[in-house]
């Protein structure tokens, strides 16, 4: 290093208390003049040993932990959760139950890219973007509160099916919603995606490479836009989805543009997913009713099961000795690959002007990490 | 007397303007973004708060002494520049004089920050300076322009010249090569998006802003309030033929303001070095070839 290097070598924090990162969250920059020669995050500010204190927990108190896991995508955690109790002790889910769950997830997806590409676009100073799609997340948000209670959390899921049926006039109002939604599309596209300085600044930056996704272990939009067409919905379908037909959206150029891209098409498939079940939903039960929950002990055993949600592949692998709370539940989140391992190498050669797009880019959720 | 009370109080009439300038601007973009927004005054609440504030800590002399050439520099600007009903002090100072001067401020912003030692503000002040480089070659070479066009380096006389030739007779009309070319510069000199690199909170935390509080964000958003005034009748004086009143001064500023927020509202940020590049490759020979015109 030069006289000179050693001048302009120096250390930068982003966060936990910066406009430019992602939730409870730190990155510890080394810079070289614009230049980031060395990145390190800085996880744990959210850290509540959720796993802990599951096995701390009766089973179903844990419903209520799960979803904490993924603030802007909560119902991937209470599925594989539920869906781990049910395979573990044998449980069958009503039909018309699965088809409320796979439409609860396509809203959450929906609601989680709404919230990520819109903080993405904001990482380059367009802020009217996530203003507009926070604005439009919101009547998803409503959705969730009319059918669950709650507009983030939801404790919808329960082992045996969902906690209640729709409300009256339900179906009609998710279709106002999609409609709304899609007629807004084109907004997006001519404010953010096609604007070009936003395709300036998203351009060529955290190129991801086929390889190193593949062997990194990322998963979700990030590895489907490098051109990876991986989905577990597709790979190994859970719930109703080998019944609906739609589309894996790829990429191919692995960098911030291409990830911003693959969410905004996968908008539109959700879109369509959520109509397809609106339209072919079968009348019956909501929930099989399980044994008193107090005193239920699940039958020994272990599951592992995983779910698509909007950050990549959620996976939960669960281990029951026969008691009332569980022995172990483990969670695979797709954050601590993304947030973590993937953003620290590729924020090294960028420069401080690109290190909040690439965090937001990658999808990170900072609970997920801190699970 | 006339004159002594202007100095008093057109300070105090431009900051209210500037105040309410920038309340709008919250206003608008907030429209723009679909969300309700602050009430105009706003700014002027902020402002009062941040000078009710108790300084608890201090970076050293320098930086005292900085913050208030912030300001100083600003506000002689401002006498130099003329405005309908007072332009005492334009008779002492060209478009040259007041070129030289706006820099003022901009140093006092560099020397103050340095202070804090805040990398952030640090990076924010470097930023600003090369934009400075970015926007002043093109926003200079439109002064010599009109300067040249009009044989005059009077903004006094620049807007006389304008006024009499009518609304066919404005800067933005004889030269509009020139006029697009400064009002381009303009919005990297107010440092609207897409040069908002100085400020940028997603990158650096808000740059300068970073270290202060208190009575030092005060100043500061006071001098933002005139400054951005200042900057727009600049423009104003020299393209948009200055105004004859107040009510056609203010008319002006607001769409001028309104026309730069629009584009500020659209569009993200430009890379530091992508926005210099920027100014250099399209404000700056559109200036050239406008004055070349004007010589030739």
């Amino acid at each position: 290093m030069s006289k000179i290097d050693e001048v302009r070598d120096y250390e930068l924090f982003i966060g936990p208390n910066h406009p430019g990162i992602e939730g409870n969250f730190s990155l510890k920059l080394k810079l070289l003049g614009d230049k980031i020669v060395g990145a390190k995050t800085d996880a744990g500010y959210l850290h509540r040993g959720f796993e802990k204190l599951m096995e701390e927990r009766l089973f179903i108190q844990n419903i209520a932990i799960v979803c904490r896991i993924c603030v802007p995508d909560p119902d991937p955690n209470e599925n594989n959760y539920s869906r781990a109790i049910e395979e573990i002790a044998g449980i069958e889910v009503p039909e018309r139950a699965k088809w409320i769950r796979t439409l609860v997830l396509e809203l959450s997806r929906l609601a989680s890219h709404l919230f990520a590409i819109g903080g993405h676009a904001a990482t380059t100073g367009l802020y009217a973007f996530p203003n507009w799609t926070i604005a439009d997340r919101d009547r998803i948000l409503e959705l969730f509160e009319e059918l669950t209670g709650g507009r983030v959390y939801h404790i919808y899921q329960l082992p045996g099916g969902v906690r209640r049926d729709f409300p009256d006039g339900f179906e009609g109002r998710v279709l106002d919603v999609m409609d709304y939604i899609e007629s807004r599309l084109q907004d997006y596209d001519d404010l953010a995606i096609n604007n070009a300085l936003f395709i300036k600044r998203a351009t060529g930056i955290g190129v991801l490479t086929k390889e190193q996704a593949v062997s990194w272990g990322v998963t979700g939009p990030n590895l489907r836009a490098c051109g990876v067409a991986a989905d577990v919905r597709k790979d190994d379908p859970y719930e109703i989805y080998e019944k609906l037909e739609f589309d894996i959206p790829t990429m191919t150029d692995g960098d911030a543009y291409a990830r911003m891209i693959v969410r905004r098409k996968e908008i539109e498939q959700s879109i369509s997913i959520v109509r397809q079940i609106i339209d072919k939903i079968p009348s019956g039960l909501v929930w099989n009713k399980i044994p008193n929950p107090l005193k239920w002990n699940v039958a020994a055993g272990d599951a592992y099961v995983r779910t698509e949600s909007s950050k990549g592949e959620y996976a939960y692998y669960m281990v029951s000795d026969g008691g009332r709370k569980p022995y172990r539940v483990h969670v695979r989140g797709a954050s601590t690959t993304h947030a973590v391992h993937v953003l620290e190498n590729l924020l090294v050669g960028t420069r401080i002007e690109d290190a909040s797009q690439v965090m937001f880019s990658l999808d990170g959720c900072p609970p997920a990490v801190d699970r | 007397m006339n004159t002594v009370l202007w100095i008093i109080f057109l300070p105090i009439i431009i900051f209210i303007i500037g105040v309410f300038m920038l309340g709008y601007s919250r206003k608008f973009i907030a429209r723009i973004e679909r969300r309700y927004g602050p009430p105009v005054q706003q700014v002027f609440y902020d402002i009062f708060k941040l000078m009710n504030k108790k300084t608890n800590i201090s970076h050293g002399w320098m930086h005292d002494i900085s913050i208030l050439m912030l300001l100083g520099g600003t506000l002689l600007t401002l006498y130099f520049v003329p405005v309908p009903g007072f332009h005492f002090f334009a008779q002492y100072g060209d478009v040259l004089v007041i070129m030289y001067v706006l820099l003022v401020p901009a140093l006092g912003m560099a020397l103050g920050v340095g202070e804090t030692a805040n990398p952030n503000g640090s990076i924010g002040i470097s930023r600003a300076l090369m934009m400075l480089a970015g926007y002043d070659i093109p926003f200079f070479l439109t002064f010599i322009g009109m300067a040249m066009l009009n044989n005059t380096t009077s903004m006094y006389d620049l807007i006389n010249i304008q006024q009499a030739g009518g609304f066919l007779g404005w800067g933005l009309l004889t030269n509009p090569l020139l006029g697009v070319a400064a009002l381009i510069a303009l919005q990297g000199m107010l440092g609207e998006k897409p040069f908002e690199v100085m400020v940028a909170p997603h990158e650096i935390a808000t740059g300068p802003m970073t270290e202060m509080g208190g009575k030092y964000l005060g100043i500061m958003m006071i001098q933002h309030a005139i400054a951005v005034v200042v900057e727009l009748t600049i423009y104003i004086n020299l393209f948009l033929g200055g105004a004859l009143n107040w009510f056609e001064y203010i008319i002006k500023l607001f769409v001028l303001f309104t026309v730069l927020l629009s584009v500020n509202a659209v569009f993200g940020r430009f890379r530091t070095d992508d926005a210099v590049r920027f100014m250099w490759r399209i404000p700056l020979p559109m200036a050239v070839i406008g004055v070349l015109f004007i010589i030739f």
